[in-house]
């Protein structure tokens, strides 16, 4: 049932990754001075007072770059099984390929013009 | 129980465990910008899932998709709109409460009899294994050639439509300096080929 | 697989309608960007020349020897290319209709045109698509794009919130349809084939399994969300009511028919174990349709909500032709879908050029229209008629054709509620043309008051009026020159294995149900009869 013995690694490299966090503030907690004064309550310890809650309204620049990366995100997905089977698809599949990708550079074309990739 | 079934029990409880409580989370917290890095969770557990079902692709492509663009795109969109508002207390609210849970409860039940009592045919083709996604990649460029195609067209239009959506008209009237900084002004109309407006 | 061995198996020539109307997509897109404002006003014309030159080439595929595409991802039998065929019209006929309104909206034409053709596109597929992951692609095509077109007026919030409600409805509908798929995949132990799902099943299976009736609630749950069938209409009034007119206009016709083509495809050949239940559960949808669809519209005031709840009871008739199963119930679909793009469009394009004209949807605000505007008003009125089913109208034709195959495989029932219904419909309909036509010029509302019809040399208004005068004309005569189409539909049902292989067994069963005498007739005996039964009304 389990073919892929090779993940028992994994999961020991994902147990060992997700100890680390606790381990170093755990020890931290057990090694520093215990101390509660109103300082230490504040976001940076000895640092500036912080201005202005953190959660800012966004400017939608940021919105239309994860959109564009969204599309182009799936498209490389779709295009990874193309690029390892490539050498037993042939001609066919690369003219195929090369349909799929025409058309969605139609868009990248679109995207550009038209100044969603712009940052000013 | 060897070792790998061994890991695999376990690495499927907590996987599961995982999955369910960040759901829950995502559904039951008022903190929107929580539910929505809950959801980063649920992805990555459900892509965990994919691991262990040997679908090492789609375990990937769930992590690239999902967590790397669909939910950093949620969470921009979260702090686009960044608007606190106070909701009046609806009454009797636990009334659709209940009812919804009654209906989620019983479909789940149903589906969960369904899948214990049916002989499901478990198909005895040798796993593909590493060479999944080359076998991913035959399919696609021969019996899930139409859809292939057709996803790009999808695609395109998806990026086409979302641009449209999400440009701001050029309006020049309406042109606010403070606005400017957040929004993305559209280019004026003679660039972006808009037709004549007449006045009428 | 060798590369030239697939390249003969694809048999992509099926497809070339579809190929023709992505061309005319990149065509707009790549002119829109290079040509600028120029060349923007001639890109209509491009699209709808695209999409007749698919409607020709799909003339041409008619009775193919070998519609088998794509190694069966695609059948391009020729139930397939009648409903291309209808969705691709209704696109052509709706293109004509938005450029007066996008022009006066202040919104981009390219797009609005790449996104409609994109929506046919999907349709288009959807009617021939023989295998899961194709029905779902192109039906999340078709509805990606539709939710797009909804919200196209960004800067109306009732178009917000059209878009919003459609996009969560529908979301939420796709999923639960995906859900009933993916469980049609699990029973048949990893096909997607449509009938290699039905074989696997009924191979591995004596009796229908729970999980299959339990996939066939959740993909009709999807098909009605589509079709607007109740009660999963709820969507409709709110969403017909926001978005712009001509998208409105397309949903009702294109849409609608491709839900039908899906429908019919998926439930005939995935669920042959299940017919009796999809029937009973159709039967039910169809009854619901047709009362509360028609009762509800009597209460509007707004025209086109209006006209979504009419569209509502439309598919509820519409399902009567799909639950009996004869020859005659499926050619009735085709013939009815026929008229039903022409009168429905022609309906809408009244609308539009009313309120583009007045800025109201209101119907108290047609009162007195006959007096400033004879043309317009019969042009509605023609419309509404038919809708409603009044002889000699097409309407009529379509409507008895349909009860006619209804009462000839004896669901009584279900004619009975489709007359009352239609008796009722007219009421709603009447009440529009009378209010237009009847009321004395005091009476006038202050719309109509301030109405003036000398606009027909601004931008978009001329195809405005190509667009109304083809489907009035259509809605006005195709009744009385319904042989032609009459054939096509029959010959479209008669050539497609799909259908006939269904009929034979419908056949054998409406047979032996009790108190049925007379068994169902040939084919063309049934169209003659329905002609001259037809005539002689």
């Amino acid at each position: 049932m389990f073919v892929l013995s090779g993940y028992e690694y994994f999961l020991g490299f994902l147990i060992i990754s997700s100890l680390v966090p606790v381990v170093a503030l755990g020890a931290s907690k057990l090694l520093r001075p215990a101390s509660a004064g109103p300082a230490s309550r504040t976001t940076y310890e000895s640092g500036c007072e912080p201005i202005g809650g953190a959660w800012i309204q966004f400017n939608i620049r940021y919105y239309m770059f994860a959109l564009v990366f969204v599309i182009f995100d799936v498209e490389t997905v779709f295009l990874y099984p193309w690029a390892v089977a490539f050498h037993k698809l042939g001609l066919l599949g690369f003219v195929e390929a090369l349909i799929f990708i025409a058309i969605l550079v139609v868009g990248l074309v679109y995207a550009w013009r038209k100044g969603a990739l712009e940052w000013s | 129980m060897n070792l790998a079934e061994g890991v695999q029990f376990v690495s499927l409880v907590i996987l599961g465990g995982l999955m369910i409580f960040s759901a829950l989370g995502v559904v039951l917290l008022s903190n929107i910008v929580y539910s929505a890095f809950l959801l980063a969770l649920t992805f990555i557990s459900v892509s965990g899932l994919y691991i262990l079902l040997n679908a090492g692709f789609v375990a990937a492509a769930q992590v690239l998709v999902y967590v790397g663009a669909v939910n950093v795109l949620i969470l921009f969109g979260i702090m686009l709109v960044n608007k606190v508002e106070v909701f009046s207390e609806v009454k009797n609210a636990w009334v659709g409460k209940a009812a919804t849970g009654a209906v989620c409860a019983g479909l789940f039940g149903l589906i969960g009899t369904m899948v214990t009592s049916h002989p499901w045919a478990i198909s005895t083709a040798p796993a593909a294994g590493d060479k999944a996604i080359e076998v991913i990649g035959q399919h696609f460029f021969s019996d899930f050639l139409l859809p292939f195609e057709l996803a790009s067209i999808l695609l395109l239009v998806a990026l086409v439509g979302a641009i449209v959506l999400a440009r701001r008209e050029f309006l020049p009237d309406l042109v606010a300096p403070q606005q400017e900084a957040l929004t993305l002004p559209e280019r004026p109309r003679e660039l972006v080929a808009a037709g004549v407006r007449d006045e009428d | 697989m060798d590369s030239a061995n697939i390249a003969a198996q694809l048999n992509a020539g099926i497809i070339l309608p579809e190929g023709i109307v992505i061309v005319t997509i990149m065509t707009i897109i790549i002119t829109d960007l290079i040509g600028g404002r120029a060349v923007t006003k001639w890109l209509p014309y491009v699209a709808i020349a695209g999409l007749l030159l698919a409607v020709v080439d799909l003339w041409g595929q008619w009775a193919a020897t070998d519609p088998i595409a794509f190694l069966g991802a695609f059948n391009g039998d020729d139930l397939s290319v009648v409903f291309r065929g209808i969705i691709a019209l209704s696109a052509a006929v709706t293109v004509p209709m938005c450029i007066r309104y996008i022009e006066r909206s202040g919104t981009a034409l390219a797009e609005f045109l790449a996104i409609l053709l994109t929506a046919t596109l999907g349709g288009m597929f959807l009617s021939g698509a023989d295998e899961l992951v194709t029905v779902f692609v192109s039906l999340e095509t078709l509805s990606i794009s539709s939710y797009l077109l909804t919200g196209y007026m960004k800067r109306d919030p009732r178009s917000n919130e059209a878009a919003l409600k459609y996009l969560l409805i529908g979301a939420a509908s796709a999923a639960i349809f995906l859900y009933g798929m993916s469980l049609l995949y699990g029973l048949s132990g990893g096909e997607t084939n449509l009938s290699l799902i039905a074989s696997r099943i009924a191979e591995d299976n004596a009796e229908a399994p729970i999980g299959l009736i339990i996939a066939l609630v959740f993909v009709i749950a999807g098909i009605a969300f589509k079709v607007a069938a109740v009660p999963f209409h709820q969507w409709t009034p709110d969403v017909y009511e926001g978005s712009p007119t001509p998208v409105v206009a397309f949903l009702s016709v294109g849409s609608k028919a491709a839900g039908f083509a899906l429908a019919i495809r998926l439930l005939l050949t995935a669920f042959p174990m299940v017919s009796e239940q999809w029937r009973f559960v159709f039967t039910a949808l169809a009854i619901l349709s047709m009362v509360l669809g028609n009762v509800v519209a009597l209460a509007q005031t707004s025209m086109k909500r209006l006209l979504a709840y009419s569209s509502i009871g439309q598919a509820g008739f519409l399902m009567i032709g799909f639950i009996i199963g004869t020859d005659a119930g499926y050619s009735s679909i085709v013939f009815y879908l026929f008229i039903y793009l022409f009168m429905n469009l022609g309906a809408f394009t009244c609308v539009i050029l009313f309120s583009l004209r007045t800025g109201t949807d209101q119907i108290s605000a047609y009162s007195g229209l006959y007096q400033k505007d004879p043309l317009l008003t019969l042009s509605l009125s023609l419309c509404l008629l038919s809708l409603g089913g009044i002889p000699p109208l097409a309407g009529f034709f379509g409507k008895i054709y349909i009860f006619w195959a209804g009462w000839q495989s004896g669901a009584y029932t279900l004619v009975l509620v489709g007359l009352i219904t239609s008796v009722i419909s007219i009421y709603y309909y009447i009440r529009v043309v009378k209010m237009m036509v009847v009321k004395e010029p005091q009476e006038m509302s202050d719309e109509v008051k301030a109405y003036s019809d000398n606009d027909w040399a601004l931008v978009g208004m001329r195809p405005l009026q190509v667009s109304l005068i083809l489907a009035v004309t259509v809605t006005a005569l195709a009744g009385v020159g319904a042989n032609p189409l009459l054939q096509l539909a029959n010959s479209a049902v008669a050539q497609t294995p799909l259908l006939q292989r269904s009929v034979l067994i419908r056949n054998a069963e409406i047979a032996v149900q009790p108190g049925h005498e007379s068994t169902p007739m040939a084919n063309d005996a049934v169209a003659d009869v329905a002609v001259s039964s037809v005539t002689i009304d």
